[in-house]
C-alpha cells in the first residue's frame, strides 16, 4: 500500500539509525510529495520549521535545561546529593533512593525530564560508580527518576497537554503532584525489594556518621534549597507564569553560584553550550515531528483509525484501554511531545466524548510518557543519562525495567482510582 | 579539505556564539519583564515578542549545524552502533545528504519568506513593530548553515577521514 | 490520492462533468468550540446543501495542519484550500478596523458592517492582492475586562492594573494606563490565580474554554473594549476554477454564515453572563461610563490609523469606509 511508504521509510531510518528528527521530517516529506503534491510539501515546509520554532511557551524548554546546567557545573548539585546521601547513604540501595530524592527535588524544579535526567546523571553517577554499583542499576535509577520532572509540577508536558486540549494547566499541574509522589515512592519500594533480592548490585556502604555530622553535611544544601524555594515560590506567588519559572530558576541559580564563586567563564559558556545542545536537539525532533504528523493528518489516516475505535460496540472503559496502549506503543518510537501533538487533537475528543475527566486523562497520558521515555528503541532519558555518563544505552535500557513495571502499576491504579488524581485539583480549584 | 572544513567551523562558531548571547538574553528578559510586572506593575514592551520571534528562532536555527556537528542529533544506536565502523561512515553519508536536501528545502522557502517580508515591509505591530524579516532570516541562515556542514562531513567520510577534524572540548 | 482535491482544479472549467469537488478547509478551533460548529461546520454544511452534495469538504480543525499563524501561507500554496486567515495580520492588517474599541454594538451588528465592508473595499484593497478571497467575517462580542482583585467601574480603576491582552487592546490598555501582557490564554487560569495578572479580556464565550469562571470575581459588561473578527478565505486560482453555480452557493453560505454565527453569539453571551453571575459579580456599564470609556479609547483608532498609513496601508480610507457602512446600516 503506497499510504504506508513513508511510514514504513520512517520505520527503517529510526532501525538503521538515522537521526530521529531527520528520520521524521523526512520521511513526512515523502509522504506530503506524495500524497499533497510539490506546493504542499513547499507549503508545510515553509509554516512548520517556524510556527515550531518561534514559540513563547516552548522557552520553558530551554530555560529549565539552562538552569540544570549551572546546578550541574557549578557542582552544587553534587552537594546536595552527597548530603542525600549521608541521609540515606545506610539504607539498602541507599545512594539509588538518594537519587529519587533528588530527581523528585529536580522535578519540582524542572519541567523538562531530559534536564532533570542529565543533571542526575552528572551528579549521581560517579558516585554510585565510586561504590561499586551495577552500572545497569545505576543508569536505571538515575534514567527514572528523570522521568519524575514529567509529572511532578511544573511540567513542560502537563502544560502542552494543557494547551492542546484547551484544558486548564493550573488544574493540571496540581493533579501531578500525588500521582508525582506516589511515583517516587513506588521507585523506592523497587529499589528496596531489588537490593533485597540482589544485594551485590547496590554493595552497603560502611560509613558511621553521628547525627551532629550529619547535620554538617545539610550546610552545602542551602544553596540548592534556596533555588528550590525561590523558584517555587515565584511560581506560587505569581511572580512567574510556568513557561517563565525556569528563566528565573536559572537566573536565581546564576546569582547563586556566581555569588558563592562556584562558576567560571568557562563553566558559563558550557552551561550555555549544554542547553543549546540539548534544546536544539529536542526542537529539531519536535520541527521534525510536526511535518510527519502533517502529513499523516493530510492521508486522514490517523482520523479513520480513531473514528473506528470511537464507533467500536464495546464498553467505555475498553475504549480508554485501547487509547492507553496505543499511547504506550507509540511511546516505544516516538519522541512524547511529538506523541502529544499528533494524537491529542484526535484522542481527546473522544475521552471527552465518553464522559471521562480531562484532567484525570491527561495525568494518565503523561503517565505513559514518563513510560515512553524510558523504553527501547527511542528513550530519551535513557539516551541522556547514558549520554551523560558516557556508558553504553543499552545498559540504561536493561536497569530500568523493573521500574518500568512500576510505572505501568501505578498506570492502572490511576486508571482504576480516579480520586487519586482528582482530589487535589477538585479540593484547590473551587466552582 | 581540511583548510575549508577549519574555515567553515570558523563561521559555525560565529553563528553558535549568537545561540549562546539568545540563551543569556532569554533567561534576562524574561527574568527582568517577570520582576518588573511583579514590583511595579508594569511589563518591559516586547519581551514577549523579542522572546518568541527573535530569542528562540535564532538559538534553534544557528546551532543546528554546531549540533550536527558534535553528533548532537540523538539517533536509535542499538542497531547501529553493532554495524561494522565502514557500514556506519556508509550509512552516514546518505543521511548526510538526505538531510541536507530536506535542509536545502527548508532555507530556501525561509529566503523567500525573508525577502518578501523585507520587500513589502512586513511587520508584527503591537506598541513597537517588530520587522518579520528579521524573524525569518535565521531560517535560512541556520538551514543552509547545516546543509553545507552535512554536505563536508558527507566528503570528509567518503574520504575516509572523520566527519570533522577534532572533537569540541566542550563535548567531553 | 487526495491530488485531486486541490491541484487539478487550476485547469479547466468542471461545471458538467458531475464529479464530486473537494475543498480542503483548515483552523485552529476545536471542534468543541462555538466558532467551529456553528461557523465552519455550518458553513460546510449549507455549501453541501445548496449544491446538492457536488461540493464536498476535507475539514482539519484543531491546528492539525499548521499553527493559527500559518493559514494563509498553507491556504496558498495550496496545502488547503480555504484557511481561517484571521492572524495573518502583517498581510491582511486592514481587517483589525472592526477589532478597535467600541467599532460596534453587537457581535451581529459588527459583522455586519466587517462583512459589508470585506465585499465592498476589503476583498479587493488587501485579499485578492494576497491571492486569496474573503468567504465570510465575523465579529465577537466586545470583549470584556474580567478581574480577580476588584471590580473595574471607573477609568481610573484601569490605572495599574495589569492586564491580559490580545491583538489591539494592547494600545487600548496602554492607553488606559495599565499594563498590557501578553501570555497565552492557556496560563489565563494561573496567572489570574497567582497574581500575575490582575484580570484578562475575553468575550463571554472564551471565558468557560479557559476555566476562568473558576478564578474571577468580577466582569464589566457593555465595555467596548474592542473585539477580534474570525475570517475564513479562499485561494482565489481555486475559486476562479469553481463552476458559477458553486461560486453562487459559496457566496449564499458564506452570508447565511455570517448571520447565523453572529446571532447565535451575540444571544450565548447574553445567557453567558447570566450563567456566570452566580460566581462572578457582573456590573454593567451606565451609558454615560460607557460612553467615557470609548472616548478615552479613541486615540487607539488614530494610533492604529498612523501607524499602518507610514507602512503604506490605507487605514485612514479604511476607517472611513467602515464609519459609512455603519451609519447606513443604523
Ligand atoms: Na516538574
Ligand atoms: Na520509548
Amino acid at each position: 500500500m503506497a499510504i504506508a511508504l513513508p511510514l514504513i521509510c520512517l520505520v527503517l531510518f529510526l532501525i538503521f539509525g538515522m537521526p530521529i528528527a531527520f528520520a521524521l521530517g523526512i520521511s513526512g516529506s515523502i509522504g506530503l510529495i506524495m500524497f499533497s503534491g510539490l506546493d504542499s510539501f513547499l507549503g508545510i515546509l515553509q509554516t512548520a520549521p517556524y510556527e515550531s520554532v518561534k514559540s513563547f511557551l516552548m522557552s520553558a524548554i530551554p530555560m529549565f535545561i539552562l538552569m540544570a546546567a549551572f546546578m550541574t557545573v557549578s557542582g552544587i548539585m553534587k552537594d546536595l546529593f552527597s548530603a542525600a546521601y549521608n541521609w540515606m547513604g545506610k539504607l539498602p540501595g541507599g545512594l539509588g533512593i538518594a537519587t529519587v530524592f533528588a530527581g523528585a527535588m529536580m522535578g519540582a524544579v524542572s519541567g523538562s525530564s531530559q534536564a532533570s535526567a542529565a543533571a542526575m546523571a552528572k551528579a549521581a553517577a560517579p558516585e554510585m560508580k565510586k561504590y561499586k554499583y551495577n552500572t545497569a542499576f545505576t543508569m536505571g535509577v538515575i534514567s527514572i527518576s528523570g522521568t519524575l520532572a514529567v509529572m511532578i509540577p511544573p511540567s513542560i508536558v502537563l502544560i502542552l497537554y494543557g494547551i492542546l486540549t484547551e484544558t486548564g494547566v493550573g488544574s493540571l499541574l496540581i493533579a501531578g503532584i500525588i500521582p508525582g509522589i506516589l511515583t517516587a515512592l513506588g521507585y523506592i519500594i523497587v529499589i528496596t525489594i531489588w537490593v533485597k533480592i540482589n544485594p551485590e548490585i547496590a554493595p552497603k556502604i560502611q560509613i558511621q556518621l553521628s547525627l551532629q555530622e550529619r547535620i554538617r553535611s545539610l550546610k552545602n544544601v542551602w544553596p540548592m534549597l534556596l533555588i528550590i524555594i525561590a523558584v517555587i515560590g515565584g511560581i506560587y506567588s505569581g511572580v512567574v507564569t510556568a513557561t517563565e519559572a525556569g528563566a528565573l530558576g536559572a537566573f536565581i541559580t546564576l546569582a547563586v553560584v556566581l555569588l558563592m564563586r562556584r562558576m567560571n567563564f568557562k563553566q558559563f559558556g558550557l552551561a550555555l553550550n549544554d542547553t543549546i545542545k540539548s534544546t536544539t536537539m529536542i526542537m529539531t525532533i519536535i520541527v521534525g515531528a510536526h511535518i510527519f504528523s502533517y502529513y499523516l493528518t493530510m492521508t486522514q489516516v490517523t482520523q479513520k483509525l480513531v473514528m473506528q475505535i470511537e464507533g467500536m460496540d464495546v464498553s467505555k472503559y475498553a475504549i480508554l484501554a485501547i487509547i492507553i496502549v496505543i499511547y504506550l506503543v507509540l511511546g516505544f518510537f516516538m519522541d512524547q511531545i511529538a506523541i502529544l501533538i499528533l494524537t491529542l487533537p484526535l484522542t481527546f475528543p473522544i475521552i471527552v466524548s465518553l464522559g471521562f475527566n480531562p484532567i484525570w486523562f491527561g495525568i494518565l497520558v503523561t503517565k505513559t510518557v514518563e513510560v515512553g521515555l524510558v523504553t527501547p528503541p527511542v528513550g530519551m532519558n535513557v539516551f541522556v543519562a547514558t549520554g551523560a555518563a558516557g556508558v553504553k544505552t543499552a545498559e540504561g535500557f536493561k536497569g530500568v525495567k523493573w521500574f518500568v513495571l512500576m510505572d505501568l502499576f501505578i498506570l492502572v491504579l490511576l486508571i482504576l482510582m480516579p480520586f487519586i488524581t482528582l482530589w487535589l485539583p477538585d479540593l484547590m480549584i473551587k466552582k | 579539505m581540511n583548510a575549508i572544513e577549519r574555515g567553515f567551523t570558523l563561521i559555525e562558531n560565529l553563528f553558535l556564539w549568537f545561540s549562546q548571547a539568545a540563551v543569556a538574553v532569554m533567561m534576562l528578559l524574561t527574568t527582568l519583564d517577570a520582576l518588573s510586572r511583579y514590583i511595579f506593575s508594569k511589563s518591559i514592551t516586547g519581551a514577549y515578542e523579542i522572546t518568541e520571534m527573535y530569542l528562540m528562532v535564532i538559538l534553534v536555527f544557528l546551532s543546528m549545524s554546531y549540533v550536527q556537528k558534535v553528533d548532537g542529533h540523538i539517533r536509535l544506536d542499538i542497531l547501529f552502533e553493532r554495524f561494522p565502523k565502514r557500514m556506519q561512515d556508509v550509512l552516514n553519508i546518505v543521511y548526510n545528504l538526505l538531510a541536507a536536501a530536506f535542509m536545502f528545502f527548508i532555507g530556501y522557502q525561509g529566503y523567500n519568506m525573508t525577502i518578501n517580508a523585507f520587500q513589502n515591509n512586513l511587520i508584527a505591530s503591537g506598541l513597537l513593530n517588530f520587522p518579520l524579516w528579521l524573524s525569518y532570516i535565521w531560517i535560512p541562515v541556520g538551514s543552509f548553515l547545516i546543509m553545507i556542514r552535512q554536505i563536508l562531513s558527507s566528503i570528509l567520510l567518503a574520504m575516509g577521514k572523520p566527519p570533522h577534524l577534532k572533537k569540541e572540548e566542550v563535548d567531553e | 490520492g487526495n491530488k485531486e482535491a486541490s491541484g487539478s482544479k487550476d485547469g479547466g472549467d468542471k461545471a458538467d462533468d458531475g464529479k464530486v469537488i473537494k475543498l480542503k478547509i483548515a483552523d485552529s478551533f476545536p471542534t468543541s468550540n462555538y466558532l467551529s460548529s456553528e461557523g465552519a461546520v455550518f458553513f460546510m454544511n449549507r455549501v453541501k446543501e445548496l449544491t446538492n452534495g457536488k461540493v464536498e469538504f476535507e475539514h482539519y480543525p484543531a491546528e492539525q495542519i499548521g499553527k493559527a499563524n500559518s493559514y494563509l501561507d498553507l491556504t496558498l500554496s495550496k496545502t488547503i484550500d480555504i484557511g481561517y486567515t484571521s492572524y495573518a495580520t502583517d498581510r491582511l492588517p486592514l481587517t483589525e478596523v472592526a477589532t478597535l474599541p467600541g467599532a460596534y454594538g453587537s457581535a451581529e451588528e459588527g459583522s455586519k458592517i466587517i462583512w459589508q465592508l470585506m465585499k465592498d473595499y476589503l476583498a479587493k484593497e488587501e485579499y485578492l492582492k494576497n491571492g486569496v478571497r474573503p468567504m465570510f467575517a465575523v465579529s465577537l462580542p466586545q470583549y470584556q475586562f474580567v478581574t480577580t482583585k476588584k471590580p473595574v467601574k471607573t477609568l481610573d480603576d484601569f490605572k495599574g492594573m495589569k492586564a491580559r491582552v490580545t491583538g489591539t487592546m494592547e494600545l487600548g490598555f496602554d492607553e488606559l494606563g495599565a499594563s498590557p501582557v501578553f501570555m497565552p490564554a492557556t496560563e489565563g487560569y494561573t496567572a489570574m490565580e497567582r497574581g500575575t495578572v490582575d484580570g484578562v479580556t475575553f468575550p463571554f464565550t472564551s471565558i468557560a474554554p479557559y476555566q476562568i469562571d473558576a478564578i474571577a470575581k468580577y466582569s464589566t459588561k457593555g465595555a467596548n473594549l474592542g473585539s477580534f473578527t474570525v475570517v475564513y478565505s479562499i485561494n482565489e486560482k481555486v475559486y476562479q476554477s469553481l463552476p458559477d453555480n458553486v461560486k453562487d452557493a459559496l457566496a449564499q453560505a458564506g452570508d447565511e454564515t455570517v448571520e447565523h454565527l453572529s446571532k447565535y453569539l451575540d444571544e450565548k453571551n447574553e445567557e453567558l453572563a447570566k450563567k456566570f453571575s452566580s460566581n462572578i459579580k457582573i456590573y454593567e456599564l451606565s451609558k454615560e461610563e460607557s460612553a467615557k470609556w470609548d472616548e478615552a479609547l479613541k486615540p487607539v483608532w488614530d494610533r492604529w490609523a498612523e501607524d499602518l498609513e507610514k507602512r503604506g496601508f490605507k487605514a485612514k480610507e479604511t476607517i472611513q469606509k467602515y464609519e459609512e457602512i455603519k451609519d447606513s446600516l443604523k
